[in-house]
């Protein structure tokens, strides 16, 4: 018999059955999925870091240490997967001769490396002429010897000459030259401008007697780490260790692979903090659009219960069918909701993704229990006697006082302590996230978050309070009803039904700004993503001529189709003092028109008001802030730097410091210098530029299409290798996961929302419409009703859902600013998806209000013998 | 004739309740329809108000439907408009002017002796004024023909006989017709003509 009941039961509310089930369906796959995303982000992060190294330790061999003894005692380390042994040495100089004469440089390094390096560490090495084995020439000294392949390259010194095979990049110099066993926090020495790469049978007749700093560069199994990066730092280092005990510290490990993986931890706390602030409240809404639903059939569960308690069923058998009758949607939702659990998954984080069973399990069961728990608790509160009072809810729209959260101002509470934590976080510079490097303890800063997480709140009770307050103002009546619209009547009821209104706007409010902040958020941070790489490469296409060369090419470029401006950059080597940093070569005036440029790389002034200064001061100079830091230098203050001019020779050029600036194309993020190019041509005689940077919106073709001249590159930003690897560069893959996967459910629970909100309405007034019906009304009339409400609820949604979205995401991108490199002006508005999920609303809204007037107002047998 | 009932039958669901009912209703007539629970009255009511569709036998109307009003057992107001709205809820839906149809409303309200009601909820009166209150609604219209489902059925015996007396003379003075469901013998014996729904007969 209660099989029987149970099949009865849902075959009678088929379409309600359904509804239910997709609805627990949404929160089992949302939670499942995100659940899963967060399991998956520490690996994901833990193999970017570990991938973004290009050599995992550098051991370096004590002097006077036991090199073969250093190399043997590797074999005992976990998850070896390779060894190679590279020696450096410091020597005088190299020197070349070709047509144009005999070329030396300063100091330069020689190194040895193995016929294979280039496949066992390929990111060290970037190929750009001839051969990629033999004898390799890094690309500035082969430009400062005029050197190429073919060329005879001879160490100051020694009588060998070496005959160079190809000319190389080395992407990762800094971490390739590093100083292993230097104390944290000494200064970074920078990596040497003239390099000599050869095989090791050549690099002792080649170095002679100069020093040689031996080092073994290992590769480790990545796959077996940890998952967490920071467990996974803890036990590379904990490995690094225990090796450099087993040789009683015959050797030093540069721990690079630690070092990566630690500074992954900032990532992996801050892929965290982001499913809390945006993840949580799209879950909770989707756990209430689900109780939402499953409640849409109260008023027929009431009667259920009536006529099961008069043919003599005991509460725990009716308990016992309306449980089993939930069981089964909870269950069929919980299937429907694995395999969209998946699909999302897929979807959000790729083909690699999986489902974490944990999670799974987790969403099915809380899927079931939500639906069980929205089907009983009603059921419990009819059993216990408390009918009555649920009727008298139904039928006292006007007047219930406000909830209780309201009456007690918790929306003021929550948004005035939501203010006062995001001052108190401005003016900590928003360091939500600290992780010291080297110290294995990473700082969160849990209590900023605070201000995004009390506004969620905040905003919804004040939606709430406003829409109640604005559509209970009392209502005149009309003194002519031509068209027997019975506008009066209608606003009369919403009036009265502010309450049912206030709750449904506030849940489309939450649901679209779910949605909102989420796509503020994703758009300003993709934004600033294309801003990196166009700082790396320069703008959307950048030539880099060869040494020596011309702007000739200036004009070619400017013709390209598709270009939009064309600014050149004359890039120099100047000593501040003993310090040798890059001088970049500008035309205040018009190096917007190419370069990246954001309000963020000048401190202190805008970028327009500083270059407008640096072109109204002819030797006017942009240092960093380290520079100026470091020389005690201020705005105004005379600094003399040195310069190579025409003849080779350096010179001291005077200049006048004009600001400070912090980021600019090409350049790199310590210390560098910006100046205009005129004064740097005519105070050292050279006019030759280095740089095109072309602004374009079709960058592949563009670079394609420029001629270059042979020995020059042209990047743009859409080719994969400038897609430097960065701190928060390596959250972007994840954090575009968490980002897909909330976009895509706000925006179906903003549709869910806004529908069932209007169907719940329309259900609840059904009496009321077929009371009408009898009456007379025509179904325009009685659909008048629907759709007033219909209008109020969906424009008190969307403009705080759109506020309460733009609250959010502004605290949401100050706070989290760390992410951002570099950080915004201002957060970014993405007005496609923002029309797109304005017109998701508008249409289910319109959908959902007119498919009810018709279900609502039909009259017939049934409907009018329930009057 | 207003509505004329000919052969006709409903069935819910494949079981019949009501058929081979023939009725004629003549402007100015006051009929009883009586019969034990079940009988049918609700369904002939509403098949005389157009608003069923006879399964067997046809119900021919000789009015517009809109000069037809049907009051349900249950007042059925709608909870979110005062009293005084729901009077004139009938009026409104058929064009009159609100401030017309608020005088009208108030008239019927105070003709039914509800005096202080007007601003009043559903849910802040009684069962007997919300029955009035619907009854007010009906009246204020003027209706052709009035089908009045147990419309004292909520009402002590000396209110239900002031309301019925008032629905009377109402309807009388508009030359309407009436037709009062109701299972009270007592209340049926008031109407000259009664129409009793017993075994499906019609007598």
């Amino acid at each position: 018999m209660t099989g029987r009941y149970v099949l009865s039961a849902l075959r009678r509310r088929g379409a309600e059955t359904a509804a239910a089930a997709v609805a627990v369906a949404m929160t089992v796959a949302l939670l499942a999925a995100l659940g899963s995303f967060v399991a998956q982000t520490g690996s994901r992060l833990t193999l970017l870091a570990a991938a973004r190294v290009p050599v995992d330790w550098q051991v370096q061999v004590a002097p006077g240490g036991d090199e073969a003894a250093a190399l043997a005692a590797l074999k005992g380390v976990p998850g070896l997967v390779g060894a190679r042994t590279v020696d450096y040495a410091k020597v005088a100089g190299l020197q070349s001769t070709s047509d144009t004469g005999t070329r030396t440089t300063g100091a330069a390094y020689v190194v040895s490396i193995p016929a294979d390096y280039g496949t066992f560490a390929p990111s060290e090495l970037r190929p750009l002429l001839g051969s990629t084995s033999g004898v390799l020439l890094q690309q500035q000294t082969a430009a400062n010897l005029a050197a190429t392949a073919g060329s005879t390259v001879t160490v100051l010194g020694s009588r060998t000459g070496a005959k160079v095979d190809g000319v190389v990049d080395l992407p990762n110099a800094d971490s390739f030259f590093q100083v292993v066993g230097a104390p944290a926090g000494a200064t970074v020495a920078a990596a040497p401008d003239n390099v000599l790469l050869v095989p090791p049978s050549m690099f002792a007749s080649l170095v002679g007697p100069a020093s040689v700093v031996h080092q073994i560069h290992v590769r480790l199994d990545h796959a077996s780490l940890p998952s967490d990066p920071g467990k996974a730092a803890d036990e590379v280092t904990r490995r690094a260790n225990h090796y450099v005990g087993s040789i009683a510290g015959g050797a030093l490990v540069g721990d690079g692979l630690g070092a990566a993986l630690s500074a992954g931890r900032e990532d992996a706390l801050y892929a965290r903090l982001l499913v809390l602030l945006l993840g949580v409240p799209a879950l909770v809404l989707s756990a209430v659009v689900t109780a939402l639903v499953i409640s849409l059939r109260n008023d027929r569960q009431r009667r259920d219960l009536a006529l099961l308690r008069l043919r003599g069923a005991t509460p725990r058998r009716i308990g016992v069918l309306f449980g089993l009758t939930a069981l089964v949607e909870g269950v069929a939702g919980a299937a429907l909701g694995s395999a969209g659990a998946v699909l999302a998954d897929r979807l959000a984080l790729g083909r690699s993704a999986h489902l974490a069973p944990i999670w799974l399990g987790t969403g099915i069961v809380v899927g079931i229990l939500l639906a069980l728990a929205t089907e009983l608790a009603p059921v419990a509160r009819l059993l216990r006697g408390g009918a009555q009072s649920v009727t008298a809810q139904v039928r006292a729209p006007g007047s219930r006082p406000l909830p209780l959260p309201l009456r007690l101002g918790l929306d003021v509470v929550c948004l005035a302590a939501s203010g006062l934590v995001f001052w108190l976080t401005a003016r900590g510079g928003y360091q939500v996230v600290v992780v010291p490097e080297g110290v294995p303890v990473a700082s969160v800063n849990y209590a900023a978050l605070l201000a995004p997480a009390l506004a969620w709140p905040g905003m919804a009770l004040l939606v709430w309070r406003l829409t109640t307050i604005s559509v209970g103002r009392s209502v005149r009546p009309s003194v002519q009803d031509p068209t027997g619209r019975l506008h009066d009547l209608r606003n009369s009821m919403v009036r009265r039904r502010r309450r049912a209104v206030a709750r449904g706007a506030t849940g489309l409010a939450v649901a679209v700004g779910v949605t909102a902040a989420a796509g503020v958020f994703t758009t300003t941070y993709d934004r600033q993503a294309r801003v990196d790489v166009a700082l790396t490469v320069g703008s959307d296409v950048a030539v880099t001529l060869p040494a020596d060369s011309t702007s000739t090419l200036s004009p070619a470029v400017a013709a390209v189709p598709s270009v939009a401006a064309v600014e050149q950059v004359a890039h120099r080597l100047a000593y501040v003092g003993p310090d040798l940093q890059d001088l970049y070569g500008i035309d205040a005036a018009t190096v917007g028109r190419a370069a990246p440029l954001e309000n963020a790389f000048t401190p202190g002034s805008s970028v327009r008001t500083l270059l407008s200064r640096l072109g109204r001061t002819p030797d006017g100079v942009l240092l960093s802030q380290e520079t100026l830091h470091d020389y005690q230098l201020h705005q105004g203050d005379l600094v003399r730097l040195r310069l190579k001019d025409a003849t080779g020779a350096y010179k001291a050029v005077q200049f006048h410091v004009v600001g400070v600036v912090t980021e600019f194309a090409t350049a790199p993020r310590d210390s560098f210098i910006v100046a205009n190019r005129a004064f740097v041509a005519q105070q050292t005689g050279r006019a030759d530029v280095q740089t095109l940077l072309v602004r374009t919106n079709r960058p592949a073709a563009v670079a394609a299409a420029i001629k270059a001249p042979a020995g020059a590159m042209v990047n743009d930003i859409s080719a994969p290798r400038v897609a430097v690897p960065s701190a928060s560069g390596l959250a972007a893959g994840s954090l575009s996961g968490l980002a897909k996967l909330t976009l895509a459910f706000g925006l179906l629970l903003a549709s869910c929302s806004a529908g069932l909100v209007l169907v719940v309405g329309a259900a609840q007034r059904r009496k009321s419409l077929v009371a009408l019906a009898v009456l007379g009304a025509s179904a325009r009339q009685r659909a008048g009703f629907l759709w007033t409400e219909s209008r109020a609820i969906v424009a008190a949604g969307l403009v705080g859902g759109l506020v309460t979205g733009t609250v959010v995401a502004f605290e949401l991108v100050k706070v989290l600013t760390g992410i951002f490199d570099p950080p915004p002006q201002h957060p970014s508005v993405p007005w496609p998806l923002l029309g797109g999920l304005l017109g998701a609303v508008l249409v289910t809204a319109t959908v959902a209000t007119a498919a009810s007037a018709r279900w609502a107002g039909r009259v017939d047998a049934s409907s009018l013998r329930d009057l | 004739m207003i509505v004329e009932a000919i052969s006709a039958g409903v069935a819910y669901g494949g079981r019949t309740v009501l058929s081979g009912v023939d009725v004629t209703v003549e402007p100015g007539e006051q009929w009883a329809l009586t019969g034990r629970s079940g009988s049918g009255k609700t369904s002939l009511l509403l098949m005389l108000a157009g608003l069923l569709v006879p399964s067997t036998g046809v119900v021919q109307l000789g009015l517009d439907r809109h000069e037809i009003v049907y009051v349900p057992q249950a007042p059925s107001l709608i909870p979110e408009l005062t009293a005084l709205q729901n009077a004139s809820l009938g009026l409104r839906v058929r064009g009159v002017p609100p401030a017309e149809a608020l005088d009208r409303a108030q008239r019927q309200l105070r003709a039914l002796g509800l005096d202080d009601a007007d601003d009043s909820l559903p849910d802040e009166l009684s069962g007997g004024m919300q029955q009035r209150v619907a009854l007010a609604r009906a009246l204020a219209v003027e209706p052709r023909l009035l089908l009045a489902d147990e419309p004292t059925g909520a009402l002590d015996s000396s209110t239900g006989q002031r309301v019925l007396d008032a629905l009377r003379s109402e309807v009388a003075r508009t030359s309407a017709a009436l037709v009062v469901a109701t299972h009270d013998p007592a209340l049926a014996a008031l109407f000259e003509r009664q129409l009793v729904l017993d075994q499906e007969l019609v007598r």
